[in-house]
């Protein structure tokens, strides 16, 4: 590296097959390490936010202060046949910079040195070899999707790339090309005797149709990599502002609840109202309820005065004929003293009474009756201030929300949000008419390959028109034999990622429930615990164990050596996990580069893992803007 | 499985499959082809590739 980044001046890493230990604390280079060598493949890296870094502000500070105008890097890559490639890209303020690279001692043109490199290491790709524990996100795709119908394209498409996959279906593609080639020939052939050219023109139509038809395919593809290209980085938005994201999704749910609250509210407000209207009621039965009492009152006197004026008649019945009214029995002196005094008692009482009969008046009163309105409006009141109170603790719990989501893009994420959904959509649809219009294609080439047959059977058997039969059947028979293998092949392959990303699980995880991973189609993991049961959610920490465990598989059986760099990869680890992952580390690649600090690993747990080291090395601390790559020393 | 024993373990399924299915198919120009295919596995023009196949059968046939 030369002026890159924090590295001041020419600094370079020599480095072997085995485990390499880089210490450096927060802000001494690590991850730098990492975008050097991103650099000289891609010409560009991202920053944690996921935007590309301007190269302007790569330059070293000191080198830039003295002048320098320019940065480097240059990588020596070995491939298995002992083949060495040396690629350096220089950025230079005057834009003068560039890509130079050799492969096996002769210099290759710009477009050879890019395609060079790219095979080497495409970018797609780059995420199993350039481990950054602190970017998880860019595993959660793999990690979390169970269909393969959103399983990023890319992403299976990288996968596959490692294990080799490619070359069997390039080959299917060359064979069907040549094939194509061979029909051409044949049917121009059968032209010439005039036999066969009506089938021969029909061949040629069917021909420009499936032209057509593949132009539209591709048209529908790229539309398909577009909204896919909206997916990812509105997912990239929505990753990382989850904890926004979360606060978002609780403010709108505590929108929906303020929203039904005022609704209720003002449905209770019109109940109220309406009940109101009917209070006069109960108010003038409340009124009177004190004059009916007393109305209850006096009737009850006036029936008694009425049962005593009764009484009265006859005790003066029985007074005047001096014997009893209703069983004709002589009254004696004392009896008649004591009927003249209950007389005088009742007569006493009915001038208290006055005669008035006050049943009439009770009558109208009790027509008053209480309808019940002024409880039912007190409730509904209540009910009011309870929806008050609830709303005023709704808006605090939202102005609280919104001070915690601060500064954070809550509309950028609402808008990746629709979009994420919207893209998905679009691509459940564009899929669909590719599947169509790969359907139509096929048809025409059936057709075509029929009629080419039909010209083929037809046609005289002269020795020009035998031999390219012959090989127009040879290419057909590869095409197809290359076609079946693949199908077996990656089954198998697949199958074997998922054995050898379990195994590695299985060595990781300190869980144990947890008997394995299993593998979709879309190279997307499950953790599978007891009676095949699937694991729904997963920490963080364990997010990083599968993940490493998935690498682990593909570096198992990639068709091509490449070394594993990892920058922080035990941030999320608890020590147990942490122990079992650097006890793993030195059968996870041929070459295995970690860069740790201080916190993530400590002298006991390397102590664990000393004879697998090949070498320590530290990112030491010049300045703030400078650091050096040195030979570690334990408490240096 | 790794860089070699990643392609051997193709070519055996290419050739299990040529037993199987296609045993007019010569093993030596199915073992030729392949190894032409790997060394163009990262080409992205395919052209040449195409034309080195279709010569190679054209002489095989000749052959």
């Amino acid at each position: 590296m030369e002026d890159f980044g924090i590295f001041y001046g020419s600094q370079a890493l020599d480095l072997d097959a085995g485990l390499y230990v880089v210490h450096g604390e927060n802000g001494r280079g690590k991850t730098t390490i990492i975008n050097a060598i991103k650099w000289v493949f891609f010409g560009r890296f991202e920053d944690r936010q996921g935007r590309t870094v301007d190269p302007k502000g790569i330059l070293n500070r000191d080198a830039k202060r003295e002048g320098s105008t320019k940065f480097s890097v240059g990588l020596t890559l070995t491939d298995d046949d002992g083949v060495k490639t040396i690629a350096r890209r220089t950025w230079e303020a005057s834009g003068d910079g560039g890509l130079y690279v050799e492969r096996d001692g002769k210099p290759l043109n710009q477009a050879e040195a890019e395609i060079t490199l790219q095979n080497y290491l495409e970018k797609n790709v780059a995420r199993f070899f350039l481990f950054d524990g602190e970017q998880l996100r860019e595993y959660e795709e793999l990690l979390f999707e169970e269909d393969e119908a959103t399983q990023s394209e890319a992403v299976r498409r990288s996968i596959e790339q490692i294990l080799g996959l490619p070359v069997l279906e390039q080959a299917i593609t060359d064979f069907r090309a040549v094939d194509k080639d061979f029909e051409g020939k044949i049917t121009k052939l059968a032209r010439r005797t005039g036999k066969t050219e009506k089938l021969s023109r029909m061949v040629e139509q069917l021909e420009t149709e499936v032209a057509e038809a593949r132009k539209d395919l591709k048209g529908l593809e790229g539309l398909r990599d577009a909204e896919q290209e909206k997916v990812d980085q509105a997912a990239t938005v929505l990753q990382e502002n989850e904890a926004a994201q979360e606060l978002v999704n609780q403010m709108e749910a505590l929108q929906v609840q303020l929203e039904t609250l005022t609704s209720q509210r003002e449905e209770r407000v019109a109940d109220r109202k309406r009940e109101l209207a009917d209070t006069w009621e109960d108010a003038l039965a409340i009124a009177v309820a004190p004059r009916r009492e007393a109305l209850e009152a006096e009737v009850e006197a006036h029936e008694v005065a009425a049962r005593a004026a009764y009484d009265a008649e006859q005790i003066e019945r029985s007074l005047a004929k001096i014997a009893c009214d209703l069983c004709g029995q002589d009254l004696g002196d004392e009896v008649v003293a004591r009927l003249r005094a209950r007389l005088d008692q009742i007569e006493l009482g009915e001038a208290e009474d006055g005669g008035h009969d006050p049943r009439q008046e009770l009558a109208a009163l009790l027509r008053i009756t209480r309808s019940g309105a002024i409880s039912r409006a007190i409730a509904f009141d209540e009910r009011i201030s309870e929806a008050n109170t609830k709303r005023v603790g709704l808006e605090q719990d939202m102005e609280k929300i919104r001070d915690e989501i601060g500064r954070a893009p809550t509309d950028d994420i609402r808008v990746a949000g629709d979009q994420h959904a919207k893209s998905l959509e679009q691509i459940g649809a564009i899929k669909k008419q590719i599947e169509d219009a790969e359907a139509a294609i096929n048809e025409k080439e059936r057709k075509r390959r029929d009629l080419v047959q039909e010209i083929s059977s037809n046609s005289d058997d002269d020795g020009e028109m035998k031999a390219l039969k012959e090989r127009d059947k040879l290419a057909a028979d590869l095409a197809d034999l290359f076609a079946e293998a693949r199908a077996g092949f990656r089954d198998n392959l697949r199958g074997q990622v998922e054995r050898d990303a379990s195994d590695i699980f299985l060595r990781l995880t300190t869980d144990p429930n947890h008997l394995g991973l299993r593998i979709n189609t879309g190279y997307g993991l499950e953790t599978i615990g007891p009676n095949d049961e699937v694991f729904p959610t997963r920490s963080a920490g364990q997010e990083q164990i599968v993940a490493l465990s998935l690498i682990g598989a593909l570096n198992r059986n990639a068709t091509r050596q490449a070394p594993v760099m990892m920058d922080t990869p035990f941030g999320r680890l608890d020590k147990r996990h942490r122990a079992k992952v650097l006890a793993f580390l030195g059968e996870m690649a041929d070459q295995v580069f970690l860069l740790v600090h201080s916190a993530e690993v400590d002298e006991a747990d390397l102590k664990a893992i000393a004879p697998h080291i090949k070498e320590e090395l530290s990112l030491k601390r010049i300045d703030s803007f400078r650091t050096e790559i040195r030979r570690f020393e334990a408490n240096g | 499985m790794r860089g070699s024993s990643a392609s051997e373990k193709m070519l055996e399924a290419l050739m299990a499959v040529r037993a199987d299915k296609f045993p007019s198919v010569p093993e030596d120009l199915l073992v030729r082809v392949f190894e032409l295919e790997q060394e163009a596995q990262y080409e992205t023009e395919r052209g040449p590739t195409q034309a080195m196949l279709r010569d190679l059968i054209v002489d095989w046939g000749d052959d």
